[in-house]
């Protein structure tokens, strides 16, 4: 039997919904390039403990040190250069097979890479816990740092905060550069050059944009500032990245 | 209804026009013919039509509105080319499962049944196939989605002749069951061209014809036999090739007026026979008189080119 | 500091692993997605597990960075002379040994020279009995005193003959672990490897009247005039 085809409506939230789960089923690399560096993070950190020893008087300490902190640095790493693959124009091109506009596209990704980061930061600092447990189910006496009055806890919770923070900005900024060098890499290589020129007169001048930005934005002494200012900051440069490719092709 | 409409469209890619002035309304449920040659602006069209890319000047609508960035017109349009990329990672069940979440009327079990047909595994990934499985996958997805527009850039490349014929039956099969409007577009589309209802053809970025495509056939007549008794029939008749089939023979293709019938002369040993639409647009759309014969025949006199 | 062959050998692999590549079908994005969730499984059940045991774990407590001990105990005991006036939390050990002798040679190792210097007040006390206490040295890392593990071992004597030799050197194997540079910002006692200042061992040996006292190797000797 005959059936007459009738147009769809299709919302904006069902299409970046479908977006976000395209993006999980369709897009591994970017889940499993977490996954591979936070599991490499986790080696370097249990294999690059440092040894040092000290000598005072009759007493010899010997020191085996513990840091995570290549953990965090691989995590924002990835948090940066996950986006640049997510913009680039064959993900572009792929994505407009399906039915999508670009502003939820835009969404889509936007809403995934926050789920990542989310689960990226997790991640990160549960993993920077699970490390400890290498010293902490040692012989070895332990010798903490402060955590503050929260202890461990507290300690983690603002790891957590502040790690989110600086991933959801690496993420925003790696979206604007991906977004831009799909657009044009002249345009890219011309605004930072634009910048640098801007921001060199402005230091001339005595007012220091980057270093009164950077002091705004992390110059806090409560974590959750920092966050709130932080998914600010990202979300302008979400909007950037938006808006600047609200027109772009498909196949040109 | 459906409708897709083209207002002096035009489209540069720096600097370079591909498309110039295309006003095209395409209207109701058929198979639609969109012929021309090798860089003659089918795809921009195509593109246009989908939405991938943004006129430089006039307008393209469909589902009441611009296409470039609308959603409602991207929900309702499938395009689908040899050049489609799909996620790379994705298995060819895995992008089926895409395009039934994102298409609500995609027919997952056809689209199985057919790529079981044609030999296509579930597990391979969409890069790994061959340029003729590609186009089959992508035909079968294009027509499973079951999209109101559906566009098909070049859908028969690459393919052999039992494919082909395949797969043209599907495209009837899914038309019927599932009217809509199909453009193909391309220029090997030989089987496909009895399921044109329209055609319309594009030549050096500009619209050349549009019409029924069984009217558009009969309009090209080819005229064969002594090449004085052809010449004598075609004299002021619209010719658009003519060649040397054998010494003094010659085979000539004209262009009648529409609505013009061709009396020719009995007894002076001419055969007149109809075009199929392909050679009628090759036809149409070819370059110098004579043909590749010309070209040998200039060589061969050293005529200076 | 990273481990550069660690890194060396990743690279390596990755290199070896990248002709596989085209082989290897890549892997699908939910078999990825399952992955990941059991890796967070994984660390869900790892990071409960640290807050656990670094709860039983922290074995010393935590002063500050910015407290600095008094150097008193040599003050007191060694310039002034007045070891009652040491509180008793000070006091690492006392050990007391009957000894008839009438001399008595004081060891100390010697392998450091005199960085190993420790120092030795002596006092008259009950006939037949040889007291050793040892007085325990704070020494803070980080905020944190590790006075707990660093009290000098305790002396051997030898009565035949006549020498009490002082504890060998002491050696304390800690396991330190940095806050994250993410944290430092907002926590106070973010740690800066710092170490305090740390006394030489000091000892006060009560031996009976009579009894001549004599010092071998980095010992400063000295006697408290009753």
């Amino acid at each position: 039997m005959s059936t007459l085809i009738q147009p769809a409506r299709l919302s904006r939230k069902d299409a970046a919904v479908r977006q976000i789960t395209r993006n999980l089923a369709s897009r591994p690399g970017i889940v499993g390039s977490l996954l591979a560096l936070q599991l490499a993070g986790m080696l370097f950190s249990i294999s690059s403990s440092d040894d040092s020893s000290n000598a005072f008087g009759n007493l010899n300490i010997h020191i085996q040190n513990f840091n995570s902190d290549i953990i965090i640095v691989l995590t924002l790493a990835w948090a940066f250069l996950a986006p640049l693959y997510l913009t680039g124009r064959d993900s572009f091109e792929s994505d407009m097979v399906f039915a999508n506009d670009r502003l939820t596209r835009h969404f889509g990704n936007i809403g995934y890479l926050a789920l990542i980061v989310l689960a990226g930061s997790l991640t990160a600092v549960l993993a920077c816990l699970t490390v400890l447990l290498i010293p902490l189910l040692g012989s070895r006496e332990v010798l903490l740092p402060e955590f503050g009055p929260w202890g461990l806890s507290g300690h983690a919770l603002i790891m957590f905060t502040v790690l989110l923070s600086y991933a959801l900005l690496a993420a925003g900024l790696g979206y604007l550069i991906g977004t831009l060098l799909g657009l044009s890499r002249l345009l890219v290589i011309g605004l930072f050059l634009l910048g640098l020129i801007f921001l060199g007169v402005l230091d001339d001048t005595g007012w220091h944009l980057l270093g009164r930005f950077a002091h705004f934005l992390f110059g806090n002494e409560q974590a959750a500032l920092l966050l709130i200012k932080a998914a600010g900051a990202s979300a302008i440069l979400f909007a950037i990245a938006v808006i600047s490719s609200n027109r772009q092709e498909a196949g040109a | 209804m459906i409708q897709l409409e083209f207002e002096k469209a035009e489209k540069r890619f720096q600097g370079k026009t591909a498309l110039r002035d295309l006003t095209l309304s395409l209207e109701g449920e058929k198979i639609v013919g969109l012929l021309g040659r090798n860089g003659a602006g089918k795809t921009t069209a195509m593109k246009l039509a989908a939405g991938f890319l943004k006129p430089t000047g006039g307008d393209v609508r469909a589902f009441g509105g611009p296409v470039f960035n609308s959603l409602l017109a991207s929900a309702n349009t499938i395009y689908l080319s040899e050049d489609t990329r799909f996620p790379y990672t994705l298995t060819l069940g895995g992008i089926i499962d895409e395009l039934a979440r994102a298409y609500p009327n995609f027919d997952r079990g056809l689209a199985t049944r057919l790529m079981d047909y044609f030999t296509l595994p579930s597990f391979m990934k969409h890069a790994s196939l061959s340029k003729g499985m590609r186009n089959t996958f992508n035909l079968i997805a294009g027509l499973t989605a079951r999209c109101p527009l559906t566009l098909l850039d070049e859908p028969l490349n690459g393919m052999d002749a039992a494919v082909r014929k395949d797969l043209t039956s599907v495209l009837l099969k899914e038309f019927i069951e599932a009217p809509r409007l199909i453009v193909v577009s391309g220029h090997q589309l030989q089987g496909l061209e009895d399921l044109f209802e329209e055609v319309a053809i594009i030549d050096k970025g500009r619209l050349l014809i549009h019409e029924e495509a069984d009217a558009f056939k009969e309009r090209f007549k080819r005229i064969s036999g002594k090449a004085d008794a052809v010449g004598a029939a075609t004299e002021g008749l619209r010719v658009l090739s003519r060649r040397q089939s054998l010494p003094g023979m010659e085979e000539t293709v004209i262009e009648m007026e529409p609505g013009t019938a061709l009396f020719a002369p009995s007894g002076a040993g001419l055969t007149v026979s109809s075009l199929s639409l392909n050679d009628a647009y090759i036809a149409l759309t070819g370059g110098m008189e004579g043909g590749i014969d010309r070209v040998y025949a200039d060589t061969a006199r050293k005529v200076k080119p | 500091m990273i481990n550069l062959s660690l890194l060396f050998f990743i690279v390596i692999l990755i290199l070896l692993a990248a002709p596989l590549r085209k082989r290897i079908p890549a892997p699908d994005g939910r078999l990825i997605n399952r992955l990941f969730l059991a890796y967070m499984a994984v660390l869900i059940i790892g990071g409960i597990s640290a807050f656990a045991f670094a709860g039983s774990k922290a074995a010393f407590p935590y002063i500050g960075e910015g407290s600095d001990e008094p150097p008193y105990i040599y003050e007191t005991v060694v310039d002034e002379g007045r070891p009652e006036a040491v509180p008793e939390e000070k006091i690492a050990f006392e050990k007391t040994f009957p000894y008839r002798g009438n001399e008595l040679t004081l060891r100390n190792p010697s392998g450091r020279g005199w960085d190993s210097m420790a120092s030795i007040v002596v006092r008259r006390g009950t006939p037949g009995e040889l007291t050793v206490t040892a007085y325990r040295a704070q020494l803070l890392m980080d905020g944190y005193d590790l006075s707990a593990a660093t009290a000098p071992k305790p002396p051997v004597l030898d009565q035949n003959a006549g020498e009490l030799a002082l504890g060998d050197y002491q050696s304390v194997d800690i396991s330190r672990i940095d806050a994250s540079f993410l944290t430092v910002p907002l926590l106070a006692g973010g740690s800066s490897g710092s170490w305090s200042s740390w006394e030489s061992p000091v000892y006060l040996l009560t031996v009976p009247d009579g009894v001549s006292v004599s010092a071998e190797g980095p010992i400063e000797l000295t006697e408290i005039k009753e």
